[in-house]
């Protein structure tokens, strides 16, 4: 019986370390694939997560202090990337008193763990059990660290599209499985010492689940930066709008009227000022990104709920490549059905930006 | 000789607080009457750097290595608070890897100064630190002093002609903060009585860069931004009804500018639905914008970046110019009648740097 819980708590704890190891190799080729460093980060918190759990269970295998003590240094690199990568995905900066408030317990975590002594219990045929102060610092971290996870989730669940409802509340599942589930399986494996390894699995289990979500269709984690309403492609002198592509329903919108609009806003603005070309608009509640082109006389107008640098640089991009395709026809710009092809330039730089027109 | 070298400490330290009690009431004074939340925060640095000191020259006084790792604590907490304030005006945000790793830093000097090994008692000096604890209070220090001179000196390098003469003055003061002391400090190695000097240079450097700012706070807002200008405009007939200037700005005609910005907000509001022009981005310059829906007037900002107070600022002096002047809105334009709306211009934007003579 006792031999079983020690066998249990090293299966379930390498059973997770697999699952997350294979979400983090998931997400990792996924940001090669794409060049996306914030995936990256994503999966650098997944992969030192996995090896975290490799070490734990060892450590309850051999019933080892010391690598149980070192196994808190994965944890310690991981939840800072996951915290940034929450940041930099919901606001595109890092809370200065969030990442605060981790480095300060982690800190202390840190200095418990290393310097005090009498914080370790090695129960036999159990494996090693960490208490007192350090058995409390523990679970504040872990508690800020998850909790932070399923926040997220929860905000990415209320405010997903009807397209990604399902997959947002498997996102929603896992990380409650993750964060909350666990918890309630950890406190009472304080009684009943079984469940400190289901808790193992279910945590594994519900981190996994959220990598899946996110690997089955990353605009997931682009539904709270912003919301992205269309995509226009005018004409700057002759005032004519050349491609439209909408993501969610916006006023109906006559383009050529909105075309000279811009017109006429740059045009006596850079007379008056002299400080160069208009690049953004900011309403109450909308913001219009504009991306010229003196060459073509050009302009790509992408009105959105939020500034982002995703969007800016999507914008930039997708410029370039409508005039790299369409260069040579540009010279024709009444014929506007020759534009047609440029949906596919949309849905290829803009794959990230996550459609609202099914619930409108 | 040895006596008096403590002694010399002793009151070197004390003096260093004293310096930094002043530099302390001088900014709280003014935060406290502007209820300016920033400088409450820069002043909050020079109380902690003042506990230190005392603290400091009491553990020399006493001999108390204990009294030593104590001062270090509100250093600590000092030293954030300046760093904040510093990246606050700089970019109106804290930058958080910079923040990170001067808590790690911290974090493990103060681990270093409790632990045993750290600080020796010198009979007939004090206590002196040695060690890691030494290495990694120098390069704290100079982490914290060179932030604060490159701040300085950046300001210095972008003042406008009339505030030179006093960033002169900021520039001297944070020199003295950091290069000098750093210099005294190494000379103290080999004759002790120069960490004494350097103690009281460094406080003293800190003490001019307060008067400075004191004398002119516009000087902290020279690096976030400069205001070109600012016009009052009316909505409904498209008309120029005031404009303000603290930088050189090309001739406008308000006219045109106010009915351009009155059909664009029109149409994007028909259009879209989505509210007023707030704010338009150009590449070289920002125009903020403030309305009042039940007044036919919008004030403009023009400025080279955004900002938290230039916003504030302008939601202010939109509000003041409708209040003082509702009764003038009739349709008939003699626009002499707001000229009177300079004074709420230099009341609410009295931070603002003015460029005009360069």
């Amino acid at each position: 019986m006792v031999d079983l819980e020690n066998l249990m708590l090293v299966f379930s704890a390498s059973i997770t370390g697999i699952l997350v190891s294979i979400g983090g190799i998931i997400t990792v080729f996924y940001a090669v694939k794409r060049k996306n460093r914030l995936i990256l980060l994503f999966s650098s918190m997944w992969l030192s997560y996995a090896i975290f759990w490799f070490i734990d269970a060892a450590a309850h295998y051999l019933y080892s202090i010391p690598l149980m003590t070192i196994a808190i240094l994965p944890q310690l690199i991981g939840v800072p990337c996951i915290i940034v990568f929450i940041e930099l995905i919901k606001k595109e900066h890092v809370s200065p008193i969030k990442i605060s408030i981790l480095i300060i317990i982690e800190a202390l975590l840190f200095y418990i763990t290393f310097f005090v002594p009498g914080n370790y219990e090695i129960i036999p045929g159990y494996g090693v059990h960490n208490k007192s102060v350090l058995r409390t610092f523990q679970v504040i971290f872990l508690f800020y660290f998850v909790s932070l996870y399923f926040i997220w989730s929860y905000q990415t669940w209320r405010k997903a599209p009807a397209s990604l409802k399902r997959l947002t509340s498997l996102l929603l599942i896992g990380s409650t499985l993750f964060s909350v589930v666990t918890a309630l399986m950890y406190a009472i494996g304080t009684f009943v010492k079984v469940f400190n390894s289901i808790a193992f699995i279910i945590n594994g289990i519900g981190a996994f689940t959220t990598i899946i979500v996110i690997f089955k269709d990353p605009r997931i984690i682009f539904i709270l930066p912003f919301e992205a309403y269309r995509i226009l492609v005018v004409d700057t002198n002759e005032s004519v709008a050349l491609f439209k592509h909408d993501w969610a329903k916006v006023g109906k919108l006559e383009e050529t009227m909105f075309s000279m609009m811009l017109q006429a806003i740059g045009n006596v603005l850079d007379d008056i000022l002299k400080k160069g070309e208009v690049q953004e608009i900011q309403m109450d509640r909308a913001v219009l990104l504009i991306q010229h082109d003196k060459t073509y006389s050009i302009a790509s107008i992408l009105i959105s709920s939020k500034s982002s640098k995703s969007l800016r640089y999507g914008l930039k991009q997708f410029n370039d490549e409508f005039i790299d395709k369409f260069q040579s026809v540009l010279y024709d710009r009444k014929e506007t059905s020759r534009f047609e092809g440029v949906s596919e330039i949309v849905d290829k730089v803009f794959d990230f930006v996550p459609s609202y027109k099914e619930i409108l | 000789m040895s006596n008096l070298e403590n002694l010399v400490l002793v009151t070197a330290g004390f003096f260093a607080g004293t310096l930094n009690v002043i530099c302390f009431v001088l900014s709280f004074i003014y935060a406290r009457k502007r209820n300016n939340r920033l400088v409450y925060l820069f002043s909050a640095n020079w109380f902690f750097q003042s506990m230190f000191w005392f603290l400091d020259a009491s553990a020399h006084f006493f001999y108390s290595p204990l009294l030593m790792a104590i001062a270090f604590i509100p250093q600590m907490i000092g030293v954030p608070c300046l760093f904040i304030f510093i990246d606050l005006i700089k970019k109106e945000r804290v930058n958080s890897t910079r923040m990170s790793f001067t808590l790690l830093y911290e974090i493990t000097l103060i681990i270093l100064s409790f632990l045993p090994g750290g600080m020796q008692v010198i009979p007939g000096y004090g206590v002196h630190i040695v060690g890691n604890l030494r290495i990694l209070q120098i390069f704290f220090i100079f982490y914290y002093v060179l932030t604060y001179f490159s701040w300085s000196y950046l300001t210095w390098r972008r003042a406008p002609r009339e505030l030179k003469a006093l960033v002169n003055f900021l520039l001297f003061g944070s020199i003295l903060f950091s290069f000098v002391t750093a210099f005294m400090y190494a000379i103290g190695s080999f004759i002790k009585i120069f960490n004494s000097i350097a103690f009281i240079t460094h406080n003293l450097g800190a003490l001019f860069t307060i008067i400075a700012i004191w004398k002119d706070p516009k000087i902290i807002y020279i690096l976030p931004f400069k205001a070109y200008r600012i016009l009052v405009v009316d909505t409904n007939a498209g008309t120029g009804l005031f404009k303000y200037d603290w930088a050189e700005l090309r001739a406008v005609d308000e006219n045109i500018f106010s009915m351009v910005l009155q059909a664009v907000g029109s149409i994007l509001n028909e259009v879209l639905k989505k509210g007023e022009i707030r704010e338009i981005k150009m590449d070289q310059a920002i125009l903020l914008i403030q309305h009042e829906k039940n007044a036919p007037v919008a004030s403009v900002l023009v400025t080279s970046k955004s900002s938290k107070s230039l916003i504030y600022g302008l939601k202010k002096f939109n509000s003041e110019f409708i209040e003082i002047f509702q009764s003038q809105f009739d349709g008939l334009y003699e626009v002499s009648r707001f000229k009177e709306a300079k004074k709420i211009v230099e009341h609410i934007f009295d931070f603002v740097p003015e460029y005009k003579n360069e």
